[in-house]
């Protein structure tokens, strides 16, 4: 009964979802700075169209300032030699120049076409919500996760796989947290994605949508203790008792936060690679 | 004694003779130049040495940091600053290049003359000037020995003098007048390897450096093949009251000295003859101008500061330069010094 | 955290370890970084002003971002044990080290502990306070031969550089 219930609320949600996106399409083409004037003209939006230029500047003008550094980029914190890094980031350009990787997120649902020789038509297509990014260089990987005919499936890809023909995002968005490895405990419906789904169309200019969906869990066991401080898991709905959340609040460390030398600062290195990898990509 | 004394003179005679019976002196080779005035130098030095006949003592007083308020009873005209540093300790001899004996510059292998204070000069110390100065002659001295025994019998070397030029100026310089034969012989970069290793060779023997103050008639005499030293001891020996003129000696080599030097060739640890330059001047004679760097082994350079020394020492380096740029520098730096205190 | 040669063999998972655990290594060290604070100057086992000379840099600079900054105040919040240093460390050190970009501190080896357990000692301070000079003036100063000959390379580094720049410029 409660799957049933579940499934009937997802799909609801899922409808809300596909509506909106339907939706939007039609609102972006049109302004995108001017949005009182397009609730007091609802009546007839035919007429009263705005001339197109300042919308274009407008959209120039967001593309310029959103960039995105896929995070396999910035070396991790460590005493490797640097060269290494460099290298290997000459390589992923080569890549990344033949082949389009798209910008995505943990929580986007992406589409990963593999070359696969068992297959029918040497092809293998597989659907999935993104639950981890991990490795860096020209090792990275991100793991996608479906539930198909009621078992879960997790495929790990390398990113530089040249096995990988194309990767499409289905719905670029973001959840609360980087890492959903949580959907493995959490009710199957969470991570089930139709195999046919339709593109949710995104534009450039746009902020990520972060996806604030709080998903509820199976009876324990789960694989880790996730209401722990340590996870910092916030896309969780915990439907555990007052006395244990209380309990796991006994393993938080309040003084990491001022412990200064484990911050790792990233914004300049990334200044520096996003320089380097920009100008090598225009060649 | 008198035996002796009318030996000496006996000897002196005969040499003077046959320099005298001999009008082409000129044509003498570098070697027999050089030997000739080596034995008029240990001569001379004999001599000096037979004025003192009784050991005297003299009273040397200590002055300096290490060891406060020692004195040395010394040998008048025997014992030298050396022989007071062995005294001291190890690190005294090793590490000193002058001494600074009543406030005068002394070589450290000059002997004592009378009851002083002493204190030790090295290159670390506060201002090493006159170290730096010393070591830069005695530099050029070992090239002019080099060059004087470089070339074949058949060509002749004349030693002008090594002008005085500041250790800022990157390189240590000595004139020279080759044969007219070589005056359109351009010296490549193996020659002066070849130069280097001679004087490489030269540190290897670890030779002393003697000093002597003899009078310009004797000085005369050593140098009477060439003019300018002539010229140069005769400038000498009128700026002195008494008509002393100071020469050194390393190894059989002589040369009229502008003032102390280093005590010993093994003084020297990173050693280049790099560069030699045409000098532009009204006279006939082609005057080549010899430049070399060179690092004490106390101040030892990583290779590759030295190698980019030894690139700077190659251009020609003129003493007027930095005759003024030496007063203004000096001006400058009291400024520097005053606001590298102020700033934290 | 700086690691010793002898853990860089242990792949780097060696790590000093101060106190009875994290917790009270954090409060050892923020202890001292309130002495410091304080005095300015301040003597202590090796290991220990080593470990603490980082968040001390750290503190420094986070205070460098100025008082309005709520994180920064948090941070001083927490390393401060006393808090009217609070003031000094926003008034006094972070426009003394405005002009600084980094290394803020001086940590020098004094003798051994005369203790029982004959510990490495140091002391570590922050650079421009008012007491004497710890350092003596190094004898080997800027006349020696050496430096010298340095010297007047690098003068004539600079008059071949200004000699360039004017031709560069009208092009």
């Amino acid at each position: 009964m409660a799957a049933a219930c579940g499934r009937l609320l997802l799909r609801s949600a899922a409808a809300g979802v596909l509506g909106l996106a339907a939706a939007r399409p039609a609102l972006s083409g049109r302004c995108f700075s001017c949005s009182s004037y397009r609730i007091s003209s609802d009546g007839e939006p035919a007429k009263f169209q705005p001339p197109p230029k300042p919308v274009i500047i407008d959209k120039q003008k967001q593309k310029g300032e959103r960039r995105f550094l896929s995070p396999e980029f910035i070396p991790p914190r460590g005493r490797t030699d640097p060269l290494k890094f460099y290298i290997e980031r000459k390589d992923m350009i080569q890549r990344r120049k033949v082949f389009n990787i798209p910008e995505f997120y943990v929580g986007s649902v992406l589409a990963v076409t593999t070359a696969d020789p068992c297959a029918n038509d040497k092809v293998n297509r597989f659907v999935g919500i993104c639950i981890q990014r991990g490795g860096k260089g020209l090792g990275a990987t991100f793991v996608l996760r479906n539930v198909i005919e009621d078992q879960g499936v997790e495929i790990c890809y390398e990113l530089y796989n040249p096995r990988i023909q194309a990767i499409e995002v289905l719905k670029l968005e973001k959840r609360l947290d980087d890492n959903l490895m949580y959907l493995r405990d959490a009710l199957p419906e969470y991570s089930t994605f139709d195999v046919n789904m339709k593109p949710v169309s995104h534009l450039d200019h746009e902020e990520i949508p972060v996806n604030k969906l709080q998903v509820r869990m199976k009876p324990k066991p789960w694989s880790k203790r996730w209401e722990r401080p340590k996870y910092n898991i916030k896309g969780i709905k915990f439907e555990l008792p007052e006395k244990k959340m209380k309990a796991a609040q006994k393993w938080s460390q309040p003084w990491l936060e001022f412990d200064m030398l484990r911050e790792y600062d990233t914004s300049k290195i990334e200044e520096k690679i996003w320089k380097e990898v920009s100008e090598e990509l225009k060649k | 004694m008198a035996a002796r004394w009318a030996g000496r003179w006996l000897r002196g005679g005969r040499e003077g003779c046959r320099f005298i019976s001999t009008p082409t002196v000129s044509r003498l080779t570098s070697d027999e130049v050089i030997q000739m005035r080596n034995e008029l130098f240990t001569k001379e030095k004999e001599r000096q040495l037979s004025l003192y006949p009784r050991i005297e003592k003299i009273e040397v007083k200590y002055t300096g940091k290490s060891h406060p308020g020692s004195v040395f009873v010394m040998n008048k005209a025997l014992s030298t600053p050396y022989n007071c540093a062995m005294h001291l300790s190890e690190w005294h001899c090793k590490k000193s290049v002058l001494a600074l004996v009543d406030g005068e510059v002394w070589d450290m292998y000059r002997p004592l003359t009378k009851s002083c204070e002493i204190q030790f000069l090295t290159f670390k110390d506060e201002d090493p000037e006159e170290v730096n100065k010393a070591y830069w002659r005695s530099c050029a001295m070992m090239m002019a020995c080099v060059l004087k025994r470089a070339f074949k019998d058949e060509y002749s070397v004349t030693l002008i003098k090594a002008p005085e030029v500041p250790v800022i100026s990157g390189a240590f310089c000595y004139d020279v007048i080759l044969d007219n034969r070589l005056n359109d012989w351009k010296p490549t970069n193996d020659n002066f390897s070849s130069l280097t290793r001679d004087a490489g060779k030269l540190i290897h023997k670890d030779l002393p450096f003697e000093t002597l103050h003899v009078e310009a008639k004797v000085a005369r005499e050593m140098f009477q093949h060439n003019r300018y030293k002539m010229e140069m001891i005769e400038q000498k020996a009128s700026q002195n009251t008494e008509g002393i003129v100071t020469l050194h000696r390393f190894g059989d080599f002589v040369d009229v000295s502008e003032g102390p030097h280093i005590p010993r060739t093994s003084f020297c640890f990173q050693y280049a003859i790099t560069a030699a330059h045409n000098l532009q001047t009204n006279q006939s004679d082609l005057i080549r101008r010899f430049q070399g760097v060179s690092l004490p082994i106390h101040l030892k350079a990583h290779h590759t500061v030295w190698h980019k020394l030894l690139e700077r020492s190659k251009k020609l380096v003129t003493e007027e330069k930095y005759l003024e740029a030496a007063t203004e520098h000096h001006e400058a730096k009291d400024g520097t010094e005053e606001g590298k205190t102020l700033s934290i | 955290m700086r690691l010793s040669v002898a853990s860089a063999i242990s792949h780097g998972r060696v790590h000093r370890r101060l106190g009875l655990g994290p917790r009270s290594r954090l409060d050892l060290l923020r202890n001292l970084v309130t002495a410091l604070v304080r005095h300015e100057r301040i003597e202590a086992p090796w290991a220990r002003a080593d470990e603490m000379q980082g968040y001390a840099e750290r503190l420094i600079e986070y205070a460098k971002l100025g008082d309005t900054n709520e994180r920064a105040m948090r941070m001083a919040n927490f390393w401060l044990t006393e808090k009217d240093l609070i003031h000094k460390l926003f008034k006094v050190l972070a426009p003394r080290f405005q002009p600084h970009p980094g290394s803020y501190t001086r940590l020098l080896h004094i003798p051994n502990r005369d203790g029982l357990d004959r510990a490495k000692m140091a002391v570590i301070e922050l650079k421009g306070n008012p007491f004497p000079p710890l350092i003596r003036p190094r004898r080997d100063t800027e006349k020696t031969l050496l430096n010298q000959l340095l010297k007047g390379y690098r003068e004539d580094m600079q008059q071949a550089a200004a000699l360039q720049a004017p031709e560069g410029t009208p092009v």
